[in-house]
């Protein structure tokens, strides 16, 4: 199998298996909508307090909410072994492991684009900083789906794999978060969101270039 | 397609140790196989059967010796070593809330080999699990689940069988069904190589490799 059909065979039958799973996607997005509607009942009902911690909040909670759903990237197919077919087939494993990640952003990290939106409304952030938020989750999360990935293929087989992946990806999260919160606040200070937009693109690419490899060796690394 | 049997298939293992953590699990294990061969892998538990079907799957990594297949190290080309394995370890690999028929289908896929209806259809009509096709792995018995892993066997063009404990929970019907499509394996000039306890209704007479009981360190 060449690179191009192990992409299309890991994506396919990972979004299948998810549409299995709904529920469990459904957790995430929940969980996503529940953390950024806490914080305006929590604080006070100041208009312009909320729309400043608006994008900060936005970010916190889809980093939490990716993080939730990670689990189930890896975790399974190394329980019923399934892992260790991917691993032994001819197939180039960066590129199997690469279609995985594409689907579990696709079922988990573009819905919290899509609901972006909605958290943005409900902070009262004006039309023009809501397109800059989505456009900052749309570079973002693909980075945080690779940085979870390579830390979810790298807890395998631990014990509390999950809390150690939290401590784990968390820290390589934090500038990802620091641009993509920073780009919402510099448009509405008229600085203008291009640099924060081109740093998190760069991280985007740079992800998805040396994520698949990085991961794939860490999944073989598991079966040792 | 590289995966086919051909004639001239050889597998040379020379002097090879595992190990697990700082514990020698076997050392000095060698043989050599050829087309129409099969080896019945034994010993006790802990020996390190599965360990070794592992290590020449290249799951783990051994701590000495060589694999070589069709006279190349395997390690020189991963992938022409995978196109020419088919392994099924203790875990199966199926997906507990896929079908079983779709199960079969991703994994024919993976190995590169045709997965219409049609042939998913006949593959399980062979194993037994025709009116079982739609129905989630996990709602199907031990014997159904193992059938299933026959299932992937049947449609296997690829030359070298690396099978670990393969008639475990399958009833007399069963383990006479993997005899059969064992030995057609074999006949076809298949090589393959079975780590089990139990004794295996094959025409074809084994290569008894026995791993003896826990070595010392």
């Amino acid at each position: 199998m060449n690179a191009g059909a192990a992409i299309a065979w890991g994506f396919r039958r990972d979004l299948a298996l998810a549409m299995r799973s709904r529920a469990e996607v459904a957790i995430v997005l929940a969980f996503f909508l529940l953390v950024t509607s806490m914080f305006p009942l929590g604080l006070e009902p100041d208009p312009a307090l909320l729309a400043k911690i608006a994008p900060g909040i936005a970010w916190v909670a889809a980093l939490l909410a990716s993080l939730l759903g990670l689990p189930r990237l890896f975790a399974g197919d190394h329980a019923d072994g399934s892992l260790e077919q991917l691993a032994l087939a001819d197939a180039p494993l960066p590129a199997l492991v690469a279609g995985k990640v594409l689907a579990h952003w696709v079922a988990t990290g573009l819905p919290l684009v899509l609901l972006a939106p909605l958290a943005g409304i409900q902070f009262g952030l004006e039309p023009a900083a809501i397109g800059i938020l989505v456009a900052t989750l749309l570079l973002g999360t693909p980075v945080l789906a690779w940085l979870g990935a390579i830390g979810a293929a790298l807890t395998l087989g631990t014990r509390g794999g999950a809390a150690l992946l939290a401590l784990l990806v968390l820290p390589l999260a934090v500038p990802v978060l620091v641009f993509g919160a920073g780009a919402v606040e510099s448009s509405r200070a008229g600085l203008g969101a291009q640099a924060h937009l081109s740093l998190l693109g760069a991280g985007a690419i740079l992800s998805m270039v040396f994520g698949p490899f990085v991961t794939a060796l860490a999944v073989r690394i598991s079966f040792e | 397609m590289s995966g086919a049997v051909v004639a001239g298939d050889r597998l040379e293992v020379e002097d090879l140790a595992c190990a697990a953590g700082i514990r020698t699990l076997f050392r000095d294990i060698g043989f050599s196989l050829g087309p129409g061969q099969w080896i019945q892998l034994g010993g006790p538990n802990g020996c390190g059967k599965s360990t070794l079907l592992r290590a020449l799957a290249g799951l783990v990594r051994p701590v000495a010796g060589s694999i070589s297949w069709r006279g190349e190290p395997v390690a020189a080309s991963r992938e022409r070593w995978h196109a020419s394995i088919a392994y099924q370890g203790h875990l199966p690999g199926w997906k507990d809330t896929l079908g079983a028929a779709e199960n079969l289908r991703w994994q024919l896929l993976l190995d590169g080999e045709p997965a219409e209806p049609a042939r998913l259809r006949d593959l399980l009509a062979r194993v037994g699990l025709e009116r079982q096709a739609r129905l989630a792995y996990q709602r199907l018995s031990a014997g159904q689940r193992r059938r299933l892993g026959l299932a992937r066997l049947v449609a296997s063009g690829r030359p070298l069988w690396l099978l670990d404990e393969p008639t475990t929970a399958l009833d007399a019907a069963g383990q006479a069904l993997f005899g059969e499509i064992l030995d057609r394996h074999l006949d076809r000039g298949g090589l393959a190589i079975c780590a089990t306890h139990l004794e295996l209704p094959v025409r074809s007479p084994a290569i008894r490799l026995e791993l003896g009981a826990r070595t010392k360190a």
